[in-house]
């Protein structure tokens, strides 16, 4: 087992090694990086010239990527080109807002679609049945970004309008909580006012982000555990005498959650990817709109800082999930 | 003899099966009805109001909400928000259609290469697929797009004229939408490559491009079929996130994603701007998604009917 674990690290270097080495191709065929330092006056020809070799910019493209995964690697992350912040910082600000955001959406899909597939696949065919299905069709078909502004009409500006109690349409936290004399906390990096608060502030992001993937899972769920009740250790269970309850916890669901959990840790780049959007319409301050914005001003740094951090990421979650497929599973062995 | 008229009758072909499995489903029936009259709407609606109608401005009369003289209301800019939706409908169509067509020419060959041959150029075209798909297809779309920006110029064809950034569009959903499809089509070739009659074929002379396009292949169609139906439905979701993020298409041509985008800052003043070509993304979505899933069902080559 931990030679396993440790060919499949070793074989995700090169991996990562080849990803980064793409998004830096691409990263810089979006323009200049000088153009960012002009500012006000236009540079004059010799000094750009003068700052290209300085830099290192006209050295060959390989060099270059040598050099930046270098102070990677030794934790030199450079200065932001638009804020002149270190890069460091400007993600450490954001990082836990996100790995909030994320740590309980992937909860709440997890849930719920364990609850309603389980649910419609002992029910199935009925009309709670057909009318999940249906629901998950829909979910499924919906852009996120509408999703959300229909949430935002619906319960923030709809909800205002007619006197009903309503949720805030973005941030963490509210200011005028904050001007009032409450102070904000901080709790492993995330800054917020109070705890309901930050519920309040949190639950129409993380609906907007789950609804999507939990109207997928839902019917994999379903039709995963229709397949597994009709085994044959199911109807020996049964035969034994077993709670219904019992079987279902024990025995389906362990089977059932199997493909589940291999789909969610693989789901990973598609949620951080919907988390640009999400995190932009919500004004939720993120790693996503972090990118989202520096990307629109070409800030090198940040925006190759964010995609390393996503790349080991997604890297970390495949191996992660590769290894809770052995614990779920004791059939399955790698050597 | 027994069973009289079973001599008479022959054999239902592969495409008749699928046809009867297909008709079984009613959810797959009502999706492709529906789709039928999102075409019709699209391409049968340009007749009725012509292009000039979608883009004729007139700030007297911005943001007027849905009434008999305009059925869908008006953008800010006072144009008429059903011709929007039509010519809107066509191109998010289009790029839907196109960029399946890109993403499956490259699926196909990159999986059929890699299956077949196997060994090193499998090791290679592999690491390559896996290496873009960790990378969430968004972030490859914002980079992408940024890469390609203005470009390309706008262009007339057929009778309406097109920016340039719908060929950019196009391209890039083409290029980071492949790698599922040739993973697919590689599984398939690894396990056919194998059977009996491809080792027939090798002996009767069959050369290794001929194997792989004539006999191979016609055998992975269903997989493929599925695919490229879900993939028109991911690729108009994807032109609507990128127009939302302004990367997509560019106005004034239009397109459902990018009158989403105009629509934000008027949520709530103005909610028609967004209701009608949200509701229609969802629909067609929804009815290809629904279409796609009755094909999957159809062409199982493991159904009993």
């Amino acid at each position: 087992m931990t030679r396993y674990i440790i060919r499949r690290l070793l074989q995700a270097i090169p991996l990562l090694l080849l990803i980064t080495f793409i998004l830096f191709i691409l990263l810089q065929s979006m323009g200049d990086p000088l153009a960012a330092y002009s500012g006000r006056h236009r540079m004059r020809p010799e000094d750009r010239a003068r700052l290209r070799i300085e830099l290192g910019l006209d050295k060959p493209i390989y060099v270059r990527y040598g050099v930046w995964l270098k102070n990677m690697a030794t934790g030199n992350w450079g200065f932001s080109v638009d804020t002149n912040e270190p890069v460091t910082e400007m993600i450490g600000e954001r990082l836990p807002n996100t790995l909030l955001l994320m740590a309980v959406t992937e909860v709440v899909i997890l849930v719920f679609s364990l609850v309603l597939g389980i649910y419609s696949a002992l029910r199935q065919y009925s009309l709670m049945d057909q009318t999940f299905t249906a629901l998950s069709f829909i979910g499924y078909s919906m852009p996120i970004f509408w999703l959300a502004l229909m949430l935002i009409y619906f319960f923030a500006v709809r909800f205002k309008a007619w006197g009903l109690p309503y949720l805030p349409t973005g941030g963490v936290y509210t200011l005028s909580l904050v001007e009032l004399g409450e102070k904000p906390s901080r709790f492993l990096g995330v800054t917020y006012a109070t705890i309901p608060d930050l519920l309040k502030h949190i639950v129409l992001p993380v609906i907007a982000m789950s609804t999507i993937s939990i109207a997928g899972y839902s019917r994999y769920v379903r039709s995963t555990m229709l397949a597994v009740i009709n085994e044959d250790y199911i109807r020996t269970a049964r035969a034994k005498g077993l709670s219904e309850r019992l079987i279902l916890l024990r025995h389906a669901l362990k089977n059932a959650s199997l493909p589940l959990v291999t789909l969610i840790g693989l789901d990973l780049p598609f949620l951080l990817g919907g988390a640009i959007v999400t995190e932009s319409i919500f004004s939720w301050p993120g790693m996503g709109r972090l990118f989202w914005n520096q990307v629109s001003k070409g800030d090198y740094p940040v925006v190759m800082a964010i995609l390393l951090i996503i790349s080991v990421a997604v890297i970390i979650f495949q191996l992660l999930t590769d290894i809770a497929y052995t614990a779920l599973d004791p059939r399955i062995r790698y050597d | 003899m027994l069973v009289s008229g079973s001599e008479d009758r022959p054999p239902l072909t592969l495409t008749q099966l699928a046809w009867r499995r297909f008709r079984r489903h009613k959810m797959a029936l009502f999706g492709a009805l529906l789709l039928i009259l999102i075409l019709l709407y699209v391409t049968a609606g340009a007749f009725i109001f012509s292009e000039k109608d979608a883009n004729r401005t007139d700030p007297r009369l911005g943001f007027t909400s849905p009434s008999t003289e305009h059925p869908f209301g008006t953008d800010r800019t006072g144009r008429d928000i059903l011709a929007r939706t039509i010519y809107g409908g066509q191109i998010s169509m289009i790029v839907g259609i196109l960029a399946v067509v890109i993403s499956l020419i490259l699926g196909i060959l990159i999986g059929a290469f890699a299956g077949f041959y196997g060994g090193v150029v499998d090791g290679i075209l592999m690491r390559i697929t896996e290496a873009i798909l960790n990378i969430p297809s968004l972030f490859l779309l914002i980079l992408a797009s940024k890469f390609f920006s203005n470009k390309i110029p706008t262009f007339a064809f057929l009778g309406r004229s097109f920016s340039g950034s719908v060929i950019v569009v196009i391209v890039i959903i083409g290029l980071t939408s492949w790698m599922y499809l040739a993973r697919i089509v590689r599984a398939d070739f690894l396990s056919l490559k194998e059977q009996e009659f491809i080792t027939a074929a090798r002996c009767v002379g069959v050369q290794d491009l001929g194997l792989i396009f004539r006999h191979i292949l016609p055998n992975t169609i269903a997989p493929i079929v599925v695919s490229a139906t879900l993939g028109v439905a991911n690729a108009i979701l994807m032109e609507a996130y990128a127009s939302f993020l302004g990367l997509g298409i560019q106005p004034p041509t239009a397109s459902w994603g990018n009158m989403l985008d105009k629509a934000q800052p008027y949520l709530e003043t103005a909610p028609w701007l967004w209701i009608f070509p949200g509701t229609l993304i969802l629909l067609t979505v929804l009815s290809i998604n629904f279409l796609g899933d009755g094909l999957r069902d159809a062409l199982d080559p493991r159904a009993q009917i």
